[in-house]
């Protein structure tokens, strides 16, 4: 790939925008601080699906989000709903389990117990990235589960 | 100290160096910045899409198939967060196949205070060109200036086509350019017809 050729008009633009339009100092903080989430002894569940990005969910106007995290042997399906500027999460857990659900944001968390059946429901939960850290008994032993973050 | 590549920052990051992290986030905050705006996002809207898109690489530190293009990486994450913000909202989405030329919304509304003419109407005209132009010189003009790679995946175009794109685009912008210049000041275009 041949370098970017120079063009006066890109340098030019370099320093109008970073008059017009800089990064916010609070958001390169945010972005600096969010290494205090690093977990090292939780297993990942990933986003796999979105409603958000599917087109049924656009054609049909619901407004109800669905979101599925899926990690090595369970999977996480979570329905956000908007509630004025906070969240309701109404959660179920495969396979089914009672666990302790964290929901964590920045600077506060909300903790919630899934049912036998694996079911949670944690409300107030303010607009922004959220991660929901799961903790449960597998064959005696605890496991612990992270999602990835996700803004909602 | 000499400086540390991306991939060895990473690797510091992962074991929990946050120094390594600072500089990380110093070297690209302002790549992922450009992304969001870009796509016209508020300035809070875009403040989300840069937290969560630092969030999910905190919990990918260390599984990263290709740490040394994490520039792409994080423009790839961002490029995705906006689209679900402008979904969020109902706004249209510029997928892959949007055709370069829509016409962009409203010029970005900020009351910026520049101090030249040329400046003020250069940022005017950066909010009047298509969307996907504003992404990709808003991208290609961060500072430190990012590789190709890195700028393609900031608008999922494939990697050969920003060579072009940034020529149509730096066009676009020069256009607009022009035609407020002359706007502005009838004398500073040479006449036409040569009377």
């Amino acid at each position: 790939m041949a370098e970017p050729i120079f063009d006066p008009l890109v340098a030019e633009l370099r320093n109008v925008i970073e008059q017009a339009d800089p990064i916010p100092e609070s958001v390169l903080a945010a972005a600096k601080a969010s290494f205090v989430w690093r977990t090292i002894d939780a297993e990942l569940a990933e986003l796999v699906t979105d409603s958000l990005l599917t087109a049924a969910a656009i054609r049909s106007g619901s407004t109800a989000r669905l979101l599925t995290f899926e990690g090595p042997g369970i999977e996480v399906e979570v329905e956000v709903a908007d509630i004025g500027a906070m969240r309701r999460l109404t959660g179920q857990l495969v396979p089914v389990a009672a666990a302790i659900v964290v929901v964590r944001w920045n600077g506060g968390s909300v903790e919630a117990e899934a049912d036998e059946l694996g079911r949670f429901s944690v409300t107030d939960v303010p607009a922004g990235a959220v991660s929901l850290a799961i903790t449960s008994t597998v064959d005696g032993l605890p496991r612990s589960i992270v999602t990835s973050w996700v803004s909602i | 100290m000499p400086e540390l590549s991306t991939a060895e920052l990473l690797a510091a990051a992962g074991n929990g160096d946050s120094a390594a992290w600072n500089e990380l986030v110093e070297r690209y905050s302002r790549l992922v910045w450009a992304v969001a705006r870009g796509f016209a996002l508020s300035i809070a809207d875009a403040a989300d899409v840069s937290q969560t898109t630092w969030l999910r690489l905190v919990e990918h530190l260390g599984a990263l198939r290709e740490p040394e293009h994490l520039g792409g990486w994080l423009a790839t994450t961002a490029r995705h967060e906006c689209l679900r913000v402008l979904r969020k909202g109902g706004r249209e989405v510029l997928g892959a196949e949007a055709d370069l030329d829509l016409e962009s919304g409203e010029p970005t509304p900020e009351a910026v205070v520049l101090r030249g003419e040329r400046d003020r109407l250069l940022w005017l005209s950066l909010g009047e060109i298509p969307q996907r132009c504003q992404v990709l010189l808003r991208a290609l003009a961060t500072d430190p200036p990012p590789s190709y790679h890195d700028v393609s995946l900031s608008l999922g175009l494939p990697i050969g086509s920003i060579g072009p794109t940034r020529a149509r685009c730096l066009d676009h912008l020069r256009k607009r350019l022009h035609s407020h210049e002359s706007a502005a000041d009838p004398g500073f275009d040479s006449p036409r017809g040569g009377v």
